[in-house]
Protein backbone atom coordinates (compact mmCIF):
# COMPACT_ATOMS: atom_id res chain seq x y z
CA UNK A 1 0.00 0.00 0.00
CA UNK A 2 1.39 3.58 -0.58
CA UNK A 3 0.10 6.58 1.48
CA UNK A 4 -0.41 8.59 -2.15
CA UNK A 5 0.82 12.11 -0.91
CA UNK A 6 2.96 12.76 2.05
CA UNK A 7 2.52 16.05 3.84
CA UNK A 8 5.60 17.61 6.59
CA UNK A 9 5.27 20.70 8.36
CA UNK A 10 8.73 22.48 8.22
CA UNK A 11 9.97 25.38 10.21
CA UNK A 12 13.70 25.61 9.45
CA UNK A 13 14.39 24.77 12.36
CA UNK A 14 15.88 21.52 14.42
CA UNK A 15 12.51 20.78 15.53
CA UNK A 16 11.64 19.63 11.88
CA UNK A 17 14.06 17.63 10.67
CA UNK A 18 13.29 14.12 12.06
CA UNK A 19 10.11 14.46 10.84
CA UNK A 20 10.88 15.87 7.24
CA UNK A 21 14.14 13.43 7.23
CA UNK A 22 11.42 10.65 7.65
CA UNK A 23 8.88 12.39 5.23
CA UNK A 24 11.38 12.26 2.44
CA UNK A 25 12.64 8.49 3.50
CA UNK A 26 8.85 7.35 2.91
CA UNK A 27 8.41 9.28 -0.21
CA UNK A 28 11.52 7.95 -1.44
CA UNK A 29 10.38 4.25 -0.85
CA UNK A 30 6.64 4.71 -1.47
CA UNK A 31 7.31 7.01 -4.33
CA UNK A 32 5.25 9.41 -2.82
CA UNK A 33 4.01 13.03 -3.58
CA UNK A 34 6.43 15.36 -1.05
CA UNK A 35 4.55 18.51 -0.03
CA UNK A 36 6.41 20.50 2.35
CA UNK A 37 4.70 23.49 4.51
CA UNK A 38 5.03 26.35 6.49
CA UNK A 39 2.47 28.34 7.90
CA UNK A 40 3.06 32.14 8.69
CA UNK A 41 0.96 32.41 11.71
CA UNK A 42 -1.90 35.05 11.02
CA UNK A 43 -3.03 34.62 14.93
CA UNK A 44 -0.52 37.36 16.16
CA UNK A 45 -3.10 40.20 15.86
CA UNK A 46 -5.73 38.62 18.38
CA UNK A 47 -3.06 37.48 20.82
CA UNK A 48 -2.28 41.47 21.55
CA UNK A 49 -5.65 42.37 20.99
CA UNK A 50 -5.62 43.76 24.81
CA UNK A 51 -3.08 46.55 24.13
CA UNK A 52 -5.53 49.17 23.27
CA UNK A 53 -3.23 52.25 23.85
CA UNK A 54 -0.36 51.81 21.69
CA UNK A 55 1.42 55.04 20.09
CA UNK A 56 1.31 55.01 16.20
CA UNK A 57 2.92 52.66 14.27
CA UNK A 58 3.55 50.56 17.82
CA UNK A 59 1.29 47.41 16.98
CA UNK A 60 1.04 47.60 13.43
CA UNK A 61 5.07 48.00 13.52
CA UNK A 62 5.13 45.24 16.09
CA UNK A 63 2.82 42.89 13.31
CA UNK A 64 5.60 44.17 11.10
CA UNK A 65 8.32 42.77 12.32
CA UNK A 66 6.48 39.65 13.51
CA UNK A 67 5.54 38.83 9.99
CA UNK A 68 9.16 39.67 8.79
CA UNK A 69 10.86 37.25 11.30
CA UNK A 70 8.12 34.60 9.93
CA UNK A 71 8.92 35.28 6.44
CA UNK A 72 12.46 34.76 7.34
CA UNK A 73 11.77 31.48 8.46
CA UNK A 74 10.00 30.57 6.05
CA UNK A 75 13.11 30.91 3.94
CA UNK A 76 14.62 28.80 5.92
CA UNK A 77 12.58 26.07 5.91
CA UNK A 78 12.54 25.76 2.39
CA UNK A 79 15.79 25.71 1.97
CA UNK A 80 15.89 23.29 4.53
CA UNK A 81 13.33 21.47 2.31
CA UNK A 82 14.84 21.39 -0.89
CA UNK A 83 18.03 20.47 0.35
CA UNK A 84 16.21 17.18 2.39
CA UNK A 85 14.17 16.87 -0.96
CA UNK A 86 16.98 17.05 -3.27
CA UNK A 87 16.71 15.34 -6.72
CA UNK A 88 12.97 14.25 -5.85
CA UNK A 89 10.23 14.42 -8.80
CA UNK A 90 6.85 15.13 -6.64
CA UNK A 91 8.53 17.21 -4.02
CA UNK A 92 6.72 20.45 -3.30
CA UNK A 93 7.09 23.50 -0.49
CA UNK A 94 4.27 25.51 -0.06
CA UNK A 95 4.10 28.80 2.53
CA UNK A 96 0.54 29.16 4.32
CA UNK A 97 -0.64 31.34 6.33
CA UNK A 98 -3.35 31.10 8.89
CA UNK A 99 -3.63 29.17 12.31
CA UNK A 100 -0.94 26.17 12.04
CA UNK A 101 -3.19 23.94 13.74
CA UNK A 102 -6.27 24.73 11.34
CA UNK A 103 -4.06 25.48 8.08
CA UNK A 104 -2.90 21.63 8.56
CA UNK A 105 -6.11 20.03 9.49
CA UNK A 106 -7.46 20.95 6.48
CA UNK A 107 -4.04 19.85 4.45
CA UNK A 108 -4.77 16.14 5.97
CA UNK A 109 -8.02 15.90 4.15
CA UNK A 110 -6.05 15.45 1.16
CA UNK A 111 -3.06 13.82 2.63
CA UNK A 112 -1.92 10.51 3.13
CA UNK A 113 -0.41 10.53 6.01
CA UNK A 114 1.05 13.88 7.93
CA UNK A 115 4.04 14.45 9.29
CA UNK A 116 5.16 17.11 12.15
CA UNK A 117 7.00 17.48 14.92
CA UNK A 118 5.39 18.17 18.03
CA UNK A 119 7.53 20.93 18.39
CA UNK A 120 7.21 22.23 14.87
CA UNK A 121 6.14 26.24 14.26
CA UNK A 122 7.19 27.45 17.77
CA UNK A 123 10.05 29.16 17.09
CA UNK A 124 8.12 32.30 15.84
CA UNK A 125 4.99 31.41 17.39
CA UNK A 126 2.24 31.95 20.01
CA UNK A 127 2.37 29.90 23.27
CA UNK A 128 -0.60 27.77 22.50
CA UNK A 129 1.06 26.53 19.56
CA UNK A 130 2.51 23.95 21.89
CA UNK A 131 -0.64 22.28 21.80
CA UNK A 132 -0.92 22.04 18.14
CA UNK A 133 0.40 17.94 18.37
CA UNK A 134 -2.77 17.40 20.61
CA UNK A 135 -4.90 19.36 18.38
CA UNK A 136 -3.78 17.68 15.35
CA UNK A 137 -4.18 14.46 16.83
CA UNK A 138 -7.75 15.35 17.81
CA UNK A 139 -9.10 16.50 14.59
CA UNK A 140 -6.92 15.36 11.40
CA UNK A 141 -8.49 13.57 8.71
CA UNK A 142 -5.55 11.42 7.94
CA UNK A 143 -2.89 8.97 9.85
CA UNK A 144 -0.73 10.95 11.52
CA UNK A 145 2.97 10.58 12.23
CA UNK A 146 4.19 12.81 14.99
CA UNK A 147 8.42 13.61 15.94
CA UNK A 148 9.09 14.60 19.79
CA UNK B 1 -12.75 63.46 8.47
CA UNK B 2 -12.77 60.94 6.31
CA UNK B 3 -9.29 61.10 4.88
CA UNK B 4 -7.44 59.75 8.09
CA UNK B 5 -9.86 56.58 7.75
CA UNK B 6 -10.52 55.98 4.51
CA UNK B 7 -10.68 52.63 5.53
CA UNK B 8 -12.53 52.86 8.70
CA UNK B 9 -16.14 53.58 6.95
CA UNK B 10 -15.61 50.95 4.42
CA UNK B 11 -14.91 48.42 7.04
CA UNK B 12 -17.34 49.36 9.69
CA UNK B 13 -20.73 47.15 8.11
CA UNK B 14 -17.98 44.34 8.72
CA UNK B 15 -17.79 45.53 12.39
CA UNK B 16 -21.97 45.61 13.09
CA UNK B 17 -22.51 41.91 14.27
CA UNK B 18 -19.84 41.74 17.04
CA UNK B 19 -20.65 45.31 17.94
CA UNK B 20 -24.46 44.56 18.53
CA UNK B 21 -23.00 41.36 20.27
CA UNK B 22 -21.16 44.09 22.55
CA UNK B 23 -23.59 46.01 22.71
CA UNK B 24 -26.45 43.24 23.51
CA UNK B 25 -24.27 41.88 26.24
CA UNK B 26 -24.08 44.94 27.82
CA UNK B 27 -27.31 45.67 28.29
CA UNK B 28 -28.44 42.09 29.56
CA UNK B 29 -26.32 42.73 32.42
CA UNK B 30 -26.64 46.08 32.94
CA UNK B 31 -30.75 46.23 33.29
CA UNK B 32 -31.36 42.75 33.81
CA UNK B 33 -28.56 40.88 35.80
CA UNK B 34 -27.35 43.64 38.21
CA UNK B 35 -30.75 43.77 39.14
CA UNK B 36 -30.86 40.33 40.16
CA UNK B 37 -27.86 40.22 41.57
CA UNK B 38 -28.74 42.84 43.95
CA UNK B 39 -32.00 41.58 45.37
CA UNK B 40 -31.34 37.53 45.07
CA UNK B 41 -30.85 35.55 47.69
CA UNK B 42 -28.61 32.01 47.35
CA UNK B 43 -28.49 29.47 50.21
CA UNK B 44 -29.80 32.06 52.62
CA UNK B 45 -27.32 34.41 52.13
CA UNK B 46 -28.73 37.92 50.70
CA UNK B 47 -26.97 39.29 47.65
CA UNK B 48 -24.33 36.95 48.43
CA UNK B 49 -22.79 37.71 44.13
CA UNK B 50 -22.49 41.67 45.04
CA UNK B 51 -21.66 41.39 48.71
CA UNK B 52 -19.09 38.00 49.15
CA UNK B 53 -17.63 38.52 45.30
CA UNK B 54 -18.04 41.67 44.47
CA UNK B 55 -19.30 41.07 40.91
CA UNK B 56 -20.38 44.08 38.88
CA UNK B 57 -21.29 44.75 35.14
CA UNK B 58 -17.70 45.47 34.82
CA UNK B 59 -16.41 42.01 36.27
CA UNK B 60 -19.34 40.58 34.24
CA UNK B 61 -18.28 42.16 31.10
CA UNK B 62 -15.05 40.82 30.96
CA UNK B 63 -15.92 37.25 31.79
CA UNK B 64 -18.63 37.48 29.10
CA UNK B 65 -15.50 37.99 26.98
CA UNK B 66 -13.72 35.66 27.89
CA UNK B 67 -17.06 33.41 27.78
CA UNK B 68 -17.43 33.86 24.43
CA UNK B 69 -14.19 33.57 23.16
CA UNK B 70 -13.20 30.13 25.25
CA UNK B 71 -16.29 28.31 25.36
CA UNK B 72 -18.99 29.59 23.32
CA UNK B 73 -16.56 29.89 20.21
CA UNK B 74 -14.26 27.34 21.17
CA UNK B 75 -11.22 29.57 20.96
CA UNK B 76 -11.19 32.05 18.68
CA UNK B 77 -13.88 34.99 17.75
CA UNK B 78 -15.15 34.19 14.49
CA UNK B 79 -14.07 36.16 11.43
CA UNK B 80 -17.97 38.10 11.32
CA UNK B 81 -17.51 38.61 14.60
CA UNK B 82 -13.96 40.04 14.87
CA UNK B 83 -14.02 43.34 13.55
CA UNK B 84 -16.51 44.05 15.90
CA UNK B 85 -14.31 42.73 18.72
CA UNK B 86 -11.54 45.04 17.52
CA UNK B 87 -13.28 48.11 17.81
CA UNK B 88 -13.15 47.79 21.57
CA UNK B 89 -10.03 49.39 21.53
CA UNK B 90 -11.38 52.65 20.07
CA UNK B 91 -14.34 52.78 22.54
CA UNK B 92 -11.66 52.27 25.55
CA UNK B 93 -9.43 55.75 23.92
CA UNK B 94 -13.38 57.12 23.74
CA UNK B 95 -13.94 56.36 27.56
CA UNK B 96 -10.91 57.62 28.26
CA UNK B 97 -10.80 60.85 26.72
CA UNK B 98 -14.27 61.20 28.20
CA UNK B 99 -12.72 60.77 31.50
CA UNK B 100 -11.30 64.14 31.36
CA UNK B 101 -14.40 65.58 32.49
CA UNK B 102 -13.67 63.95 35.97
CA UNK B 103 -10.89 66.46 36.91
CA UNK B 104 -9.98 69.69 37.00
CA UNK B 105 -6.81 71.44 36.47
CA UNK B 106 -6.24 71.44 39.83
CA UNK B 107 -7.11 68.33 40.93
CA UNK B 108 -5.42 66.48 37.90
CA UNK B 109 -1.76 68.68 39.16
CA UNK B 110 -2.51 67.56 42.98
CA UNK B 111 -2.99 63.35 41.56
CA UNK B 112 -0.67 64.12 39.25
CA UNK B 113 2.44 64.72 41.32
CA UNK B 114 1.91 61.69 43.51
CA UNK B 115 1.11 59.30 40.91
CA UNK B 116 4.53 60.95 38.72
CA UNK B 117 6.60 60.33 42.46
CA UNK B 118 5.72 56.83 42.91
CA UNK B 119 5.33 55.43 39.47
CA UNK B 120 9.08 56.67 38.79
CA UNK B 121 9.87 55.27 41.88
CA UNK B 122 8.46 51.83 40.76
CA UNK B 123 9.39 52.25 37.16
CA UNK B 124 12.95 52.87 38.18
CA UNK B 125 13.07 49.49 41.05
CA UNK B 126 11.62 47.54 38.35
CA UNK B 127 14.28 47.53 35.68
CA UNK B 128 16.82 47.66 38.03
CA UNK B 129 15.00 44.50 39.74
CA UNK B 130 14.74 42.76 35.93
CA UNK B 131 18.24 43.40 34.59
CA UNK B 132 19.26 42.17 37.55
CA UNK B 133 17.17 38.77 37.56
CA UNK B 134 17.38 38.28 33.61
CA UNK B 135 20.99 38.07 34.57
CA UNK B 136 20.72 35.51 37.04
CA UNK B 137 17.45 33.63 35.25
CA UNK B 138 20.10 33.66 32.55
CA UNK B 139 17.52 35.28 30.07
CA UNK B 140 19.23 37.27 26.69
CA UNK B 141 19.38 40.73 26.63
CA UNK B 142 16.52 41.29 23.97
CA UNK B 143 14.23 38.93 26.26
CA UNK B 144 15.11 41.11 29.45
CA UNK B 145 14.68 44.03 28.00
CA UNK B 146 11.31 43.21 26.97
CA UNK B 147 10.48 42.14 29.99
CA UNK B 148 11.61 45.13 32.14
CA UNK B 149 9.15 47.74 30.04
CA UNK B 150 6.43 45.49 30.26
CA UNK B 151 6.73 44.89 33.86
CA UNK B 152 7.70 48.81 34.69
CA UNK B 153 5.25 50.58 32.42
CA UNK B 154 2.32 49.27 31.30
CA UNK B 155 2.62 45.67 29.97
CA UNK B 156 1.34 44.29 26.65
CA UNK B 157 1.78 48.06 24.89
CA UNK B 158 5.40 48.51 25.85
CA UNK B 159 6.30 45.09 25.48
CA UNK B 160 4.89 45.50 22.04
CA UNK B 161 6.73 49.11 21.59
CA UNK B 162 10.01 47.63 22.64
CA UNK B 163 10.39 44.02 20.52
CA UNK B 164 11.55 45.56 17.26
CA UNK B 165 14.04 47.97 18.84
CA UNK B 166 15.50 45.43 20.77
CA UNK B 167 15.27 42.98 18.05
CA UNK B 168 13.24 40.42 20.15
CA UNK B 169 12.28 37.05 19.36
CA UNK B 170 8.43 36.50 18.18
CA UNK B 171 8.92 33.29 20.56
CA UNK B 172 9.83 35.37 23.33
CA UNK B 173 8.18 38.16 23.04
CA UNK B 174 5.32 35.79 22.92
CA UNK B 175 6.01 33.96 25.94
CA UNK B 176 6.60 37.57 28.21
CA UNK B 177 2.72 38.88 26.78
CA UNK B 178 1.36 35.89 27.93
CA UNK B 179 2.81 35.95 30.97
CA UNK B 180 1.72 39.91 31.45
CA UNK B 181 -1.91 39.09 30.76
CA UNK B 182 -1.98 36.10 32.45
CA UNK B 183 -0.61 38.13 36.01
CA UNK B 184 -2.91 40.65 34.87
CA UNK B 185 -6.32 38.46 34.88
CA UNK B 186 -5.02 37.41 37.76
CA UNK B 187 -4.69 40.49 39.75
CA UNK B 188 -7.70 42.19 37.70
CA UNK B 189 -10.26 39.90 39.66
CA UNK B 190 -7.98 39.25 43.32
CA UNK B 191 -7.71 43.36 43.19
CA UNK B 192 -11.52 44.85 43.94
CA UNK B 193 -11.86 41.89 47.15
CA UNK B 194 -8.49 42.74 48.60
CA UNK B 195 -9.36 46.43 48.21
CA UNK B 196 -13.00 45.63 49.80
CA UNK B 197 -11.47 43.31 52.65
CA UNK B 198 -8.80 45.81 53.77
CA UNK B 199 -11.72 48.94 53.39
CA UNK B 200 -9.25 50.96 51.63
CA UNK B 201 -10.75 54.14 50.48
CA UNK B 202 -11.10 55.17 46.58
CA UNK B 203 -7.76 57.05 46.64
CA UNK B 204 -5.77 54.38 48.01
CA UNK B 205 -7.28 51.98 45.76
CA UNK B 206 -6.77 53.57 42.98
CA UNK B 207 -2.91 54.36 44.01
CA UNK B 208 -2.32 50.97 44.68
CA UNK B 209 -3.66 48.99 41.25
CA UNK B 210 -2.18 52.28 39.46
CA UNK B 211 0.82 51.15 40.41
CA UNK B 212 0.78 47.52 40.83
CA UNK B 213 -1.15 46.13 37.93
CA UNK B 214 1.07 45.82 34.91
CA UNK B 215 -1.63 46.33 32.20
CA UNK B 216 -3.79 49.57 31.70
CA UNK B 217 -6.65 47.71 30.34
CA UNK B 218 -6.77 45.87 33.08
CA UNK B 219 -5.99 48.54 35.55
CA UNK B 220 -9.28 50.63 34.27
CA UNK B 221 -11.03 46.94 35.30
CA UNK B 222 -10.09 46.72 38.40
CA UNK B 223 -11.24 50.17 39.11
CA UNK B 224 -14.36 50.09 37.70
CA UNK B 225 -15.07 46.61 39.41
CA UNK B 226 -14.05 48.01 42.75
CA UNK B 227 -16.41 50.63 42.61
CA UNK B 228 -18.35 50.89 39.56
CA UNK B 229 -19.36 55.16 39.52
CA UNK B 230 -17.75 57.29 37.27
CA UNK B 231 -17.32 60.81 39.35
CA UNK B 232 -14.10 63.12 40.71
CA UNK B 233 -12.49 60.64 43.68
CA UNK B 234 -13.71 57.63 43.08
CA UNK B 235 -11.05 54.85 42.34
CA UNK B 236 -11.36 55.40 38.50
CA UNK B 237 -10.41 58.70 38.32
CA UNK B 238 -7.52 58.14 40.83
CA UNK B 239 -5.73 54.95 38.88
CA UNK B 240 -7.09 56.53 35.67
CA UNK B 241 -4.51 59.68 36.46
CA UNK B 242 -1.82 56.85 37.14
CA UNK B 243 -2.64 55.48 33.88
CA UNK B 244 -1.84 58.85 31.74
CA UNK B 245 0.84 59.24 33.41
CA UNK B 246 2.11 55.62 32.60
CA UNK B 247 0.85 56.19 28.97
CA UNK B 248 3.27 59.30 28.99
CA UNK B 249 6.01 57.24 30.08
CA UNK B 250 6.24 54.64 27.08
CA UNK B 251 8.50 56.05 24.73
CA UNK B 252 10.60 57.34 27.30
CA UNK B 253 10.97 53.79 28.50
CA UNK B 254 11.54 52.24 25.16
CA UNK B 255 14.53 54.51 25.05
CA UNK B 256 15.98 53.89 28.05
CA UNK B 257 16.07 50.27 27.37
CA UNK B 258 16.66 50.30 23.95
CA UNK B 259 19.73 52.39 24.64
CA UNK B 260 20.57 49.97 27.31
CA UNK B 261 20.14 47.24 24.78
CA UNK B 262 22.30 48.82 22.53
CA UNK B 263 25.15 50.23 25.10
CA UNK B 264 26.25 46.35 25.53
CA UNK B 265 25.97 44.77 21.92
CA UNK B 266 29.63 44.85 19.79
CA UNK B 267 29.42 48.39 17.69
CA UNK B 268 30.04 46.22 14.38
CA UNK B 269 26.72 44.73 15.15
CA UNK B 270 24.74 47.78 15.06
CA UNK B 271 22.54 48.33 11.72
CA UNK B 272 21.95 51.68 12.71
CA UNK B 273 18.49 50.43 14.12
CA UNK B 274 18.82 53.35 16.76
CA UNK B 275 16.19 56.07 17.13
CA UNK B 276 16.51 59.04 19.06
CA UNK B 277 14.36 60.45 21.81
CA UNK B 278 12.79 62.86 19.82
CA UNK B 279 11.65 60.36 17.09
CA UNK B 280 10.34 57.77 19.36
CA UNK B 281 8.14 60.57 21.56
CA UNK B 282 6.59 61.98 17.56
CA UNK B 283 6.45 58.05 16.99
CA UNK B 284 5.58 56.45 19.81
CA UNK B 285 3.50 59.39 21.60
CA UNK B 286 -0.26 58.46 21.86
CA UNK B 287 -2.58 60.83 20.31
CA UNK B 288 -5.93 60.20 22.26
CA UNK B 289 -4.00 61.22 25.30
CA UNK B 290 -4.08 64.97 24.02
CA UNK B 291 -8.02 64.60 23.87
CA UNK B 292 -8.11 63.75 27.56
CA UNK B 293 -6.12 66.92 28.33
CA UNK B 294 -8.27 68.74 26.07
CA UNK B 295 -11.22 67.33 28.16
CA UNK B 296 -9.59 68.29 31.40
CA UNK B 297 -9.38 71.94 30.23
CA UNK B 298 -12.86 71.99 28.69
CA UNK B 299 -13.68 70.98 31.95
CA UNK B 300 -12.00 73.10 34.30
CA UNK B 301 -13.17 76.16 32.35
CA UNK B 302 -16.61 75.24 33.04
CA UNK B 303 -17.86 74.53 29.68
CA UNK B 304 -20.29 71.43 30.85
CA UNK B 305 -21.04 73.61 33.93
CA UNK B 306 -20.40 72.48 37.68
CA UNK B 307 -18.71 69.39 38.05
CA UNK B 308 -19.85 69.14 41.46
CA UNK B 309 -16.46 69.11 43.64
CA UNK B 310 -15.43 72.05 45.13
CA UNK B 311 -18.43 73.92 45.19
CA UNK B 312 -20.32 71.53 46.82
CA UNK B 313 -23.73 71.70 44.10
CA UNK B 314 -24.60 68.41 42.26
CA UNK B 315 -23.04 68.14 39.09
CA UNK B 316 -24.62 69.87 35.93
CA UNK B 317 -26.69 67.81 34.00
CA UNK B 318 -24.17 67.70 31.04
CA UNK B 319 -21.88 66.09 33.58
CA UNK B 320 -24.16 63.50 34.63
CA UNK B 321 -24.46 62.34 31.70
CA UNK B 322 -20.97 62.78 30.26
CA UNK B 323 -20.66 60.07 32.88
CA UNK B 324 -23.10 57.90 32.35
CA UNK B 325 -22.08 57.39 28.58
CA UNK B 326 -18.67 56.78 29.82
CA UNK B 327 -19.85 53.84 32.17
CA UNK B 328 -21.67 52.20 28.94
CA UNK B 329 -18.60 53.24 26.79
CA UNK B 330 -16.44 51.22 28.67
CA UNK B 331 -18.45 48.75 29.37
CA UNK B 332 -18.77 48.14 25.73
CA UNK B 333 -15.10 48.02 25.75
CA UNK B 334 -14.43 45.59 28.79
CA UNK B 335 -16.75 43.04 27.25
CA UNK B 336 -14.38 43.19 23.57
CA UNK B 337 -11.02 43.15 25.96
CA UNK B 338 -12.37 40.44 27.54
CA UNK B 339 -13.01 38.71 24.12
CA UNK B 340 -9.27 38.58 23.44
CA UNK B 341 -8.11 36.57 26.70
CA UNK B 342 -7.27 33.41 25.26
CA UNK B 343 -6.97 30.56 27.95
CA UNK B 344 -4.74 27.81 25.64
CA UNK B 345 -2.60 30.95 25.62
CA UNK B 346 -2.24 31.71 29.25
CA UNK B 347 -2.13 28.02 30.13
CA UNK B 348 1.28 27.41 27.96
CA UNK B 349 2.93 30.16 29.50
CA UNK B 350 6.21 28.96 31.03
CA UNK B 351 9.89 28.65 31.42
CA UNK B 352 11.96 31.31 33.11
CA UNK B 353 10.30 34.32 31.65
CA UNK B 354 7.59 33.27 33.19
CA UNK B 355 8.75 33.01 36.71
CA UNK B 356 10.77 36.17 36.21
CA UNK B 357 7.77 38.01 35.31
CA UNK B 358 5.56 36.36 38.00
CA UNK B 359 8.22 37.20 40.95
CA UNK B 360 8.68 41.03 39.66
CA UNK B 361 4.52 41.35 39.24
CA UNK B 362 3.52 39.87 42.69
CA UNK B 363 6.51 41.69 44.26
CA UNK B 364 5.57 44.75 42.86
CA UNK B 365 2.12 44.31 43.38
CA UNK B 366 2.48 43.62 46.99
CA UNK B 367 5.16 46.24 47.58
CA UNK B 368 2.54 49.15 46.11
CA UNK B 369 -0.17 47.76 48.67
CA UNK B 370 2.38 47.73 51.47
CA UNK B 371 3.40 51.42 50.87
CA UNK B 372 -0.28 52.58 50.30
CA UNK B 373 -1.36 51.23 53.84
CA UNK B 374 2.37 52.78 54.89
CA UNK B 375 1.39 56.13 54.26
CA UNK B 376 -2.44 55.90 54.35
CA UNK B 377 -2.67 59.29 55.33
CA UNK B 378 -1.41 60.96 52.70
CA UNK B 379 -4.37 58.97 50.36
CA UNK B 380 -6.96 59.54 51.68
CA UNK C 1 11.95 20.26 -7.02
CA UNK C 2 8.87 22.65 -7.41
CA UNK C 3 7.94 25.91 -5.31
CA UNK C 4 4.49 27.12 -4.87
CA UNK C 5 3.66 29.86 -2.95
CA UNK C 6 0.48 30.23 -1.44
CA UNK C 7 0.57 33.91 0.17
CA UNK C 8 2.66 36.83 -1.03
CA UNK C 9 2.93 35.94 -4.97
CA UNK C 10 -0.70 34.90 -5.20
CA UNK C 11 -2.40 34.62 -2.01
CA UNK C 12 -3.05 35.87 1.16
CA UNK C 13 -3.89 39.42 1.66
CA UNK C 14 -3.32 41.42 4.12
CA UNK C 15 -6.61 41.25 5.69
CA UNK C 16 -7.03 37.21 4.98
CA UNK C 17 -3.92 37.34 6.87
CA UNK C 18 -5.56 38.63 9.99
CA UNK C 19 -2.70 41.21 9.77
CA UNK C 20 -4.45 43.97 9.88
CA UNK C 21 -4.71 44.75 13.64
CA UNK C 22 -7.53 47.42 13.32
CA UNK C 23 -10.19 48.98 11.36
CA UNK C 24 -7.97 51.96 11.10
CA UNK C 25 -4.83 53.02 9.33
CA UNK C 26 -3.06 52.96 12.07
CA UNK C 27 -3.15 53.78 16.02
CA UNK C 28 -2.85 57.20 15.46
CA UNK C 29 -5.74 57.13 13.06
CA UNK C 30 -7.68 54.90 15.94
CA UNK C 31 -6.60 57.75 17.89
CA UNK C 32 -7.91 60.74 16.41
CA UNK C 33 -11.31 58.50 15.30
CA UNK C 34 -11.56 58.01 19.31
CA UNK C 35 -11.56 62.28 19.45
CA UNK C 36 -13.87 62.93 16.72
CA UNK C 37 -16.38 60.31 18.12
CA UNK C 38 -15.94 61.83 21.62
CA UNK C 39 -16.66 65.84 20.13
CA UNK C 40 -19.99 63.92 18.60
CA UNK C 41 -20.97 63.04 21.91
CA UNK C 42 -19.75 65.67 23.84
CA UNK C 43 -21.90 68.12 21.39
CA UNK C 44 -24.54 66.04 21.42
CA UNK C 45 -25.14 66.07 25.57
CA UNK C 46 -23.88 69.34 25.66
CA UNK C 47 -26.87 70.50 23.24
CA UNK C 48 -29.40 68.35 24.80
CA UNK C 49 -28.99 69.28 28.38
CA UNK C 50 -28.90 72.81 27.67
Amino acid sequence: MGFGSIVVAVDGAEASKDALDHAVFLARNQDARLLGIFVVDSKWPDFIGNDWQSAKGARQGFLDYIRREQEEQAELARSQFSLAAQGMEGAVFSVHAGDPASVLVAQSASAGILIASKRVFQVSGRPSLRSLAARLSKRASCPLMLFP
Amino acid sequence: MSSESPGFFRQLPSALPGLVLIIVTMMVIRIWIEPWMAHTKIFGMSKPLTDAFHLNYILLGIISGMFYRNIVFGGKIPDMLVDGFRLSRLMIKVGIILLGSLYTFSAIIKLGFTAIALISAFVVLTVLMVLWLGKAFGLDRSMTAVLANALSICGVSAAVATSPAVEAKASHVAYAIATILGFGVLTMFLSPYIGHELGLTNMQYGAWIGTGILNTGQVLASALAFDPQAGPGTALAVAEVWNVMRVIAIPFAVFAVTFWYWAGKDAVDSKGNRQSLGSLLVEKFPVFVIGFMAMVFLTSMGAFGDVGVESGHSPSAAIMSLRVTMQWIFGFGLVGLGGFIDFDELRQAGGAPFRLGLLVGATKYIVALLIVLLLKQYFV
Amino acid sequence: MANEDKYGVNGASDAEMGNKASLFKDDRAEDIGAIIITVIIVVAIVLLKK
